[in-house]
């Protein structure tokens, strides 16, 4: 899917700067200064959104190692402690499984689908043979494809997009994932 | 799906009966029309035309998203204009050529190979490279491209 925001916001500062903002009246003051805050909130969320995730992890880092050094400075063992030490386990098993970085989710997706295309290549001009991998293949896109039209029914193109499945039923939690195409999450 | 219709189109790709002028692009939106003597009058946006098979043209026109239904809520419209009989019908009185429906049923994959390449790939990297002054617009209308794509699977199942 690549419709990702990072795309539609620049596309977005770009319609500001060379179509919006040209077009506002320079005798309403308001309506300047709102489309510049527009514009630069804009660019805002472009430049941090790409390190929004390492932010959130370093935010929990942050936590885990603070609560670590607290729990060895504490010198009574009360509710308060016993709370903080639960808390600390349990952050420092999600920091633990919060190592890759978004974009190496995306490259690793990238790299698998280059060889899944190269494979869906020769089972298109193969035959009866290649069914079994055929059927794997119609049922991953047809499932992707679902979950795409859904991730971008607000644009209104797609009618029919509204009788699909729910997003949060067709994103599996990260313990729950895919075990085979058409598998439930 | 997208690579996997691009071998199944090339190795399947039937031999045109004739060349034809092919528009492109040719769908309501893309002609004027006078009303009082139901005559187009001129056609629009010739940026994709190019030298081909005349069913492509046929297939482009009836791909899905290109139609709607009608008031019954149950006729499907082809280009929001005919019934699929009625216009089929009309284009081989008009020009004298019969359809041949293998041929057409390519086209149509063809047709929904190309939109969802144009609207998912080529949308995306005009739009993320700043080429126009309409990347919104681009970027927007890549919401389509899924719809297509899923139109394009269900044909190629069907073959």
């Amino acid at each position: 899917m690549d419709l990702r925001a990072e795309m539609q916001i620049d596309t977005l500062i770009r319609a500001m700067e060379h179509v919006i903002l040209p077009a506002i009246d320079p005798a309403d003051a308001a309506a300047q200064e709102q489309g510049a805050l527009v514009l630069a909130t804009l660019r805002l969320i472009a430049d941090r959104l790409p390190m929004t995730y390492r932010y959130d992890r370093d935010e929990l880092a942050r936590y885990v190692t603070l609560a670590a050094a607290l729990l060895e400075a504490l010198d009574v063992e009360d509710a308060a402690r016993r709370a903080l030490a639960v808390a600390h386990a349990e952050g420092a098993d999600t920091l633990a499984r919060a190592g890759a970085e978004p974009a190496e989710l995306l490259e690793r997706s990238r790299v698998l689908r280059a060889h899944v295309g190269d494979l869906a290549e020769r089972v298109a001009g193969a035959g009866a043979e290649c069914d079994t991998l055929r059927r794997l293949i119609f049922t991953a896109a047809r499932e992707q494809t679902i979950r795409e039209r859904k991730w971008l029914e607000p644009t209104g193109f797609d009618a029919a997009a509204a009788d699909l499945p729910s997003l949060e039923a067709q994103l599996p939690a990260p313990h729950n994932n895919r075990t085979t195409p058409g598998g439930r999450p | 799906m997208i690579r996997y219709a691009a071998r199944w189109l090339r190795d399947h790709r039937p031999v045109p009966d004739r060349i034809s002028m092919i528009h492109g692009d040719y769908r309501g939106g893309n002609f004027l029309f006078d009303p009082e003597t139901d005559r187009i009058t001129g056609l629009l946006d010739w940026e994709l035309a190019h030298l081909g098979d005349r069913h492509e043209e046929l297939a482009l026109i009836s791909l899905a998203t290109l139609g709607h239904y009608a008031e019954d809520g149950h006729t499907y419209l082809v280009g929001g204009m005919l019934p699929e009989v009625e216009f089929f019908t009309a284009y081989e009185r008009a020009s004298g050529l019969p359809i041949n429906r293998a041929v057409f049923d390519y086209y149509r994959i063809f047709n929904a190979y190309r939109v969802a390449v144009n609207l998912i790939a080529s949308a995306f990297r005009v739009a993320s490279a700043g080429k126009t002054h309409q990347d919104v617009l681009l970027g927007w209308i890549m919401g389509l491209g899924y719809a297509v794509l899923a139109d394009l699977q269900q044909l190629l199942e069907e073959t």
